[in-house]
């Protein structure tokens, strides 16, 4: 035997009988996640989990939420009839333009109108 | 280390085959811990922790320092694991880092600079590896086989940084005189001239407890 081979015989030291649990420890700290990251969650089980969770609350939210729409919503709805009057005065400024048209056609007698009405009337 | 290569191609991404060298193994295994598998790297832990503590305990006697210091080195093996080049044996590799921590907390320690390294080359010892290496005489193997582990200890602590940081690498990490030089950063020469020496002032330090006893 020489002189290394002795010495490294006589040298060599084990760890303890701990010693791995402890490093294991130590690399799962640093490098082992502990739980999924906050990103990987989808947004709706937060709520889904507060309304198991709260289920009076919950429902109470939800009434709330229906009636807010509902008030939103209706005057939306109530201003639909009042569009018709709209609608009819156009057809009336309409039908002034068509006469102020017929004004601009030159002088007509009132023979040619009452020909002209009469020949409507009698078409 | 091309040498090797040439005589044991492999495939790095193909698995070890029985009967591959150790160093090719190693190899192996480290370029799987650097891809980041923890299965590969737990190989690795229970192989070199035994060799890695024995090192570390001779700086640093005291079995629950060298214990973290040793659990530190493989955590840093573990963090800096894409660093490692595939060229490179994996023995040196470790050691090196193995020897940065111990040095690191020596330097913590003791808040001192490390002493320049010895003016050793080796060149005016004759037949260096022939004094190192040559079978002990009977009563020198006797010497250090029945030395207590107090008197091994505090004659280990006598030597020289320099000549127990090569001592202790040669004897626990199975490195060449080469490797060894390349991870202290200094050349093959004075490494055997260190390791030389630390034996002759080991013996001599036995030799003297001994007589007292």
């Amino acid at each position: 035997m020489n002189f290394l081979e002795a010495l490294g015989k006589k040298t060599r030291v084990e760890p303890g009988a701990d010693f791995d649990r402890k490093f294991w420890a130590k690399f799962d700290a640093e490098f082992e996640p502990k739980s999924p990251p906050a990103a990987q969650v989808p947004w709706w089980e937060g709520i889904r989990e507060w309304f198991k969770l709260h289920p009076v609350p919950g429902r109470l939210a939800l009434t709330g939420a229906a009636l807010l729409a509902v008030l939103v919503l209706r005057p939306q709805r109530d201003l639909q009839p009042d569009a018709q009057p709209v609608v009819m005065q156009l057809e009336l400024l309409q039908d002034l333009e068509m006469l102020e048209e017929l004004g601009d056609a030159g002088d007509i007698t009132d023979e040619e109108w009452g020909a002209l009405l009469g020949g409507t009337e009698a078409g | 280390m091309r040498h090797f290569l040439r005589h044991f191609p492999f495939n790095e991404e193909t698995s070890p085959g029985v009967g591959l060298p150790r160093e090719a193994m190693d190899r192996e295994l480290m370029l799987r811990v650097r891809k980041g598998e923890r299965r590969a790297f737990e190989e690795l832990f229970a192989r070199f922790k035994g060799p890695i503590m024995s090192y570390i305990y001779r700086f640093i006697p005291d079995r629950d320092r060298a214990e973290d210091i040793c659990q530190e080195v493989f955590l840093r093996v573990w963090r800096a694991r894409e660093s490692y080049e595939p060229r490179a044996k994996v023995s040196t590799w470790l050691w090196t880092l193995a020897h940065n921590v111990a040095i690191d907390e020596l330097r913590r320690k003791t808040e001192q600079p490390l002493q320049p390294n010895e003016d050793e080359d080796g060149s005016r010892i004759p037949d260096l590896l022939g004094r190192i290496e040559s079978p002990l005489a009977s009563a020198e193997e006797q010497l250090i086989e029945n030395a207590r582990e107090s008197s091994l200890q505090s004659c280990i602590g006598k030597l020289s940084e320099h000549q127990r940081d090569a001592l202790l690498m040669k004897i626990h990490a199975e490195l060449s005189y080469e490797e060894i030089a390349e991870t202290l950063k200094t050349n093959a020469g004075a490494i055997k001239a260190l390791i030389y020496r630390a034996k002759a002032a080991l013996i001599l330090c036995l030799e003297r407890i001994e007589a007292r006893t």
